[in-house]
């Protein structure tokens, strides 16, 4: 796992989101769970996914027409960042963010 | 309202890289399908796409669906070809006088119009060239460093009046820039030959490691000739540059295509085959047969008007008459013949499992007519000449539709450019394993 370049209060939100769900998270519910837009919180998903802070996978739910859920997971030591990450908000709250 | 997002979403995708396009459209569209049900709204989803794309970091082999040499590779051909694409139109609008002579209405749009291409290659000709410098190695950097400075040199060393010491200077050194920066290139392309085969997702092969030698051939040719341009230009003034460089094109073309041909390729179906060798051999026919009217009677009448061209020929002298119709008829039966050649050739390979691709052919036929088209200038110099020495108001200048005829030659010697260099487009969906 890489560490961010800099963690801003978006990201803090969309890793309380993921820290919340006991299950892989739905990219959709993320948005709604955080309140920030999809234009953050795409690119934030990207940017973890990337860095080996979470994995995805598609829904594996047959049931469902149409285009498949892609389900967002932190790793194990994505779980662990994210909640230090978490913990250090107030510090960083109103600011532009911090090296992680 | 989501029939709007998704059609911008899809849209958003399909500008991703091919690693990575497929995945985020079905799962953009996955999240508008449930975005109502979910209190969020559509629009934001597409909104989001689009800055996704926007601001997506695309320079990792996961993103690109390819090895970054192979991304690499795939930017230096698109640099490659439109950069020679940028020199036909700029060295052809200047030989042709389409820069020049605008003063007509239709064809100073021509001459905006080539203008435009030429810039237009020129800036996205350099931007692929950066794109593969920027996943390559520090070589191929200093090798796109030199190549810009070249473009640079060349386009400051065209804007400044002729006459200047600094145009004496900054054409020159333009050439000799885009002779260093060719060969650096060709040894940073020869040192990234280790991984040239595509990652598992796209099953397309996107550069074969044959492709080496060939790139070497062709770099050497292009060396070759700007090399011998940079002597002409030192020796005889700027029009040879002109004149030596849209041949060298010509000559690289050719070697490309001998090097392609060999390959067995079953890209698309015979029927597409047949159509490309009909369609480019008629076109190449239909050059020689315009061009054979402009040598013989449309530019002759231009240089002599009021006259009728039995009365032309009655005036030259026999020597004179010999020399000019001889590189006239030269010309039509060297182009009608080779053409032919063309045509019969393609069509004895086309049903052997063994063939050139359609590309190659498309290649060769658009190659056959942008030959013709530029060396019908030299067939009729000595018979323009001779009109203009003996009858009055004693110009030389060609017809009318002499320009319009050569940048259709220029138009098809880039297609060909583009053909034969340009790498081939990617599909747009591939399997998604993950």
């Amino acid at each position: 796992m890489q560490p961010l370049s800099r963690i801003t209060p978006a990201t803090v939100d969309v890793l309380q989101c993921l820290l919340a769900a006991s299950v892989p998270t739905w990219g959709l519910l993320v948005i709604k769970e955080s309140g920030r837009p999809a234009g953050s919180v795409y690119p934030i998903l990207e940017r973890l996914e990337r860095n080996g802070w979470v994995t995805s996978e598609w829904d594996d739910d047959e049931s469902r027409p149409g285009p498949r859920r892609r389900l967002y997971e932190l790793t194990g030591d994505g779980a662990s960042a994210a909640r230090q990450a978490v913990r250090v908000r107030p510090a960083v709250s109103g600011s532009a963010g911090v090296t992680a | 309202m989501s029939r709007i997002a998704r059609t911008v979403a899809r849209m958003a995708a399909r500008t991703l890289p091919i690693g990575v396009r497929e995945r985020y459209r079905e799962e953009w569209l996955g999240d508008i399908a449930c975005s109502r049900e979910a209190g969020v709204r559509a629009s934001g989803i597409a909104a989001g796409a689009v800055l996704f794309s926007a601001t997506l970091r695309r320079d990792t082999p996961d993103m690109l669906g390819m090895p970054l040499t192979v991304a690499a590779r795939r930017h230096a051909r698109w640099a490659t070809a439109l950069l020679l694409s940028a020199m036909v139109f700029a060295f052809g609008g200047y030989v042709t006088g389409a820069f020049a002579n605008g003063e007509g209405g239709i064809l100073l749009v021509a001459s905006v119009l080539w203008a435009a291409l030429t810039a237009v290659g020129t800036v996205a000709g350099l931007a692929a060239l950066w794109r593969a410098a920027a996943i390559s190695s520090p070589l191929s950097k200093i090798a796109a460093t030199v190549l810009t400075t070249s473009v640079l040199a060349f386009t400051f060393g065209l804007l400044i009046p002729s006459t200047s010491i600094l145009a004496a200077v900054a054409v020159p050194v333009g050439l000799l820039l885009a002779i260093v920066g060719t060969l650096l290139g060709t040894v940073a392309w020869a040192g990234s030959s280790g991984a040239t085969q595509p990652a598992p997702e796209t099953s397309t092969p996107v550069v074969s490691p044959r492709r080496t030698p060939t790139v070497l051939i062709v770099a050497l040719v292009v060396a070759g000739v700007l090399g011998a341009a940079l002597l002409l230009l030192l020796s005889s003034g700027a029009v040879w540059l002109s004149v030596f460089v849209i041949p060298g094109v010509v000559l690289l073309l050719g070697v490309l295509f001998v090097v392609r041909a060999r390959r067995t390729a079953h890209d698309t179906a015979p029927r597409m085959a047949w159509i490309t060798v009909a369609a480019t051999g008629a076109l190449a026919l239909s050059a020689v047969a315009v061009g054979a009217m402009d040598l013989l009677v449309w530019s002759p009448q231009t240089q002599a008007p009021g006259y009728t061209t039995d009365e032309i020929w009655a005036a030259l002298s026999p020597a004179d008459l010999a020399y000019g119709i001889g590189f006239a008829v030269t010309w039509i039966v060297f182009w009608a013949v080779a053409t032919l050649v063309y045509v019969a050739g393609a069509i004895s390979v086309l049903g052997r499992a063994a063939r050139p691709s359609t590309r190659s052919l498309a290649t060769a036929g658009l190659l056959l007519v942008a030959g013709a088209v530029f060396f019908q200038f030299f067939a009729g110099f000595s018979i323009g000449m001779s009109i203009a020495d003996t009858l009055p108001p004693y110009i030389g200048t060609g017809s009318a539709g002499r320009a319009w005829y050569a940048m259709a030659g220029q138009l098809a010697l880039v297609a060909s450019l583009m053909l034969s260099i340009a790498p081939r487009p990617l599909p747009f969906r591939i399997h998604v394993t993950a």
